[in-house]
């Protein structure tokens, strides 16, 4: 890769980010910016190794379990 | 037995109390004086209580000397890792978006410790948030490790490990998200147990990554880590996460033995995926011998890679800690230290999507771990290298290699890291041992043993070398 085309890369994934940071409300500053896409870069491929294509049926760890939030002191009638 | 009274165990202070031979505020006033001689140099502290301990410590031997000990706890000196909530008593969290932030109520950790008549010495130093450091741009500077100090404690629970090595307590409460109680513990030679999920209840103790923190003890034994365990352990049906579980007598399970116990390593973790040492590699080879020596036997076992369950913790931890400081993030980005916000700020741009897969992961990675266990009792690795030098890291180093102690946050099982002698620097080695869901009496049970068959508990810090190191940081301070 040229250093024109990488650095025209590095610039897209940037903006990107800019974009998908600005979606989640924050308005990053250059400086800011900049430390996320450097978390992005260990980030990125740490997603990438996440395993998908499961089971439809395959469950999350998290199963809703709605006793845990009953009030104090409430009975399960 | 030693004769500095800060240096003696929960068990041994508690026997002494009990029998009239201890005074709780001769031990109170022994640790605070530690405190005043050595903390300038570790740091271990962000808010020391020495008024309440005193008073505490008072008002203990008073119903003690009327006959009425409350138990082992009753006038030990302790601390707390500064996110458990105090009433009146400041929790940082070691951020200055806390700095000022005083509690109204205390957390059910510190009201269980109250209750069986524990004396509160302060509030110890931390990472930010128990997630982000060592930084330097924080509410205090960051812990130093008791052994060297131009060496880290290890974190996030950094303050707590190095007040017990030191005699600046003889207990602390820290928090494990995916190793910030064992690793302390491991830099900094003493015992740390990570309880199984649901065992000790978070509320109170602010948070990291809710379907990953732990709470949890530390202290020098794995003796007394069974008698502090038993005092904060049972039901909190206010924190969601809490187990409904019966809590075992921790301490009556210590056998002294493993006879009969079969234990599994998960050699290809430390052999091919993340090589450990080649110290840490003898250091461990000696302890599995005195495991079987014990009466144990072991086996070698295979789990899925240690990449899979730190990339699975990682991506969950990110979206949750996100979700717990986007508002302080967008509107005063400044009161973060650079090392928790680089680490916040990425999971701002995880989609929903990857954060159930990785739920979905987990719960693979949950099932094959308690499969293992059809087969074993416990598992047993190396825990962390010694510690190296504190100094300003790059925050990424937290994404760049996995580690031995994650897995257990992920699948939730119980494991503490004792101490597994030292290094040709000093250094402690360490050991981590993990055992089924709800069952750290095995783990507690062969941690004690295995300290009472090796030397290792009998060599503390150099006290006097610390003094003189806090004499030399008062002067360079007061310049």
């Amino acid at each position: 890769m040229s250093e024109t085309s990488a650095q025209s890369e590095a610039s897209t994934r940037l903006e990107d980010l800019r974009v998908l940071a600005a979606h989640a409300g924050l308005p990053l500053s250059p400086a800011h910016l900049a430390e996320l896409a450097d978390a992005w870069s260990y980030i990125e491929p740490m997603l990438g190794r996440i395993r998908r294509n499961r089971p439809h049926a395959d469950e999350p760890a998290h199963t809703f379990v709605p006793l845990a939030f009953r009030a104090a002191g409430e009975e399960v009638s | 037995m030693s004769s500095d009274p800060t240096f003696l165990t929960i068990a041994q202070a508690s026997r002494m109390i009990a029998a009239k031979t201890l005074s709780p505020v001769e031990l109170a006033e022994a640790c605070l004086a530690r405190m005043d001689a050595v903390d300038a140099a570790l740091c271990s502290y962000i808010t020391p209580t020495p008024e309440l301990a005193l008073s505490q410590a008072r008002a203990a031997e008073a119903e003690i000397m009327r006959g009425g000990s409350r138990g082992a706890l009753h006038g030990i000196p302790y601390s707390l890792k500064d996110i458990y909530e105090t009433a009146g008593i400041r929790t940082t969290g070691q951020s200055r978006s806390l700095a000022d932030y005083v509690p109204k109520q205390d957390c059910p950790a510190q009201q269980a410790l109250n209750k069986a008549g524990g004396v509160l010495l302060g509030k110890t130093t931390t990472w930010e948030f128990a997630h982000g450091g060592p930084s330097w741009d924080v509410v205090a500077p960051p812990a130093h490790n008791p052994w060297n100090t131009s060496r880290h404690p290890a974190g996030s629970s950094s303050g707590s490990g190095a007040a017990i090595a030191a005699g600046l307590c003889l207990a602390s409460m820290g928090s494990d998200t995916g190793g910030s109680i064992r690793m302390p513990a491991a830099a900094c030679g003493i015992a740390g147990i990570k309880p199984t999920y649901g065992r000790v209840s978070r509320r109170g103790v602010l948070p990291n990554s809710f379907s990953h923190d732990h709470a949890g003890p530390m202290a020098w034994t794995s003796e007394d880590l069974a008698i502090l365990l038993e005092t904060v352990s049972g039901h909190d049906p206010l924190d969601p996460g809490s187990a409904d579980q019966p809590v075992p007598n921790y301490r009556a399970a210590l056998s002294g033995h493993a006879k009969g116990l079969k234990i599994g390593v998960p050699w290809a973790w430390m052999e091919q995926e993340a090589p450990i040492s080649a110290g840490s590699r003898q250091a461990l080879d000696a302890a599995l011998e005195v495991l079987c020596g014990l009466g144990a036997t072991v086996q070698p076992i295979t789990l899925p890679s240690l990449l899979a369950y730190n990339d699975c913790k990682r991506v969950i931890a990110m979206a949750e800690l996100f979700s717990i400081h986007e508002n302080t993030l967008r509107t005063r980005p400044d009161l973060f230290g650079a090392s928790l916000r680089y680490r916040i700020i990425g999971g701002a741009v995880l989609r929903a999507e990857d954060y159930v897969q990785a739920m979905r992961m987990r719960a693979e990675l949950a099932a094959a771990m308690q499969a293992v266990f059809e087969d074993v009792d416990l598992i047993v690795t190396h825990c962390a290298e010694p510690a190296g030098k504190l100094e300003p890291t790059s925050p990424h180093w937290m994404f760049a290699q996995p580690n031995y102690t994650t897995p257990f946050n992920s699948a939730g099982n119980p494991a503490v890291s004792v101490c597994n002698g030292f290094d040709a620097d000093g250094m402690p080695y360490s050991l981590q041992i993990a055992g089924r869901l709800f069952d750290e009496a095995t783990v507690l049970r062969v941690g004690d043993a295995y300290e009472k068959a090796t030397a290792w508990r009998a060599r503390r810090p150099d006290i006097a070398a610390l003094a003189a190191e806090a004499a030399a940081c008062r002067e360079t301070a007061a310049a």
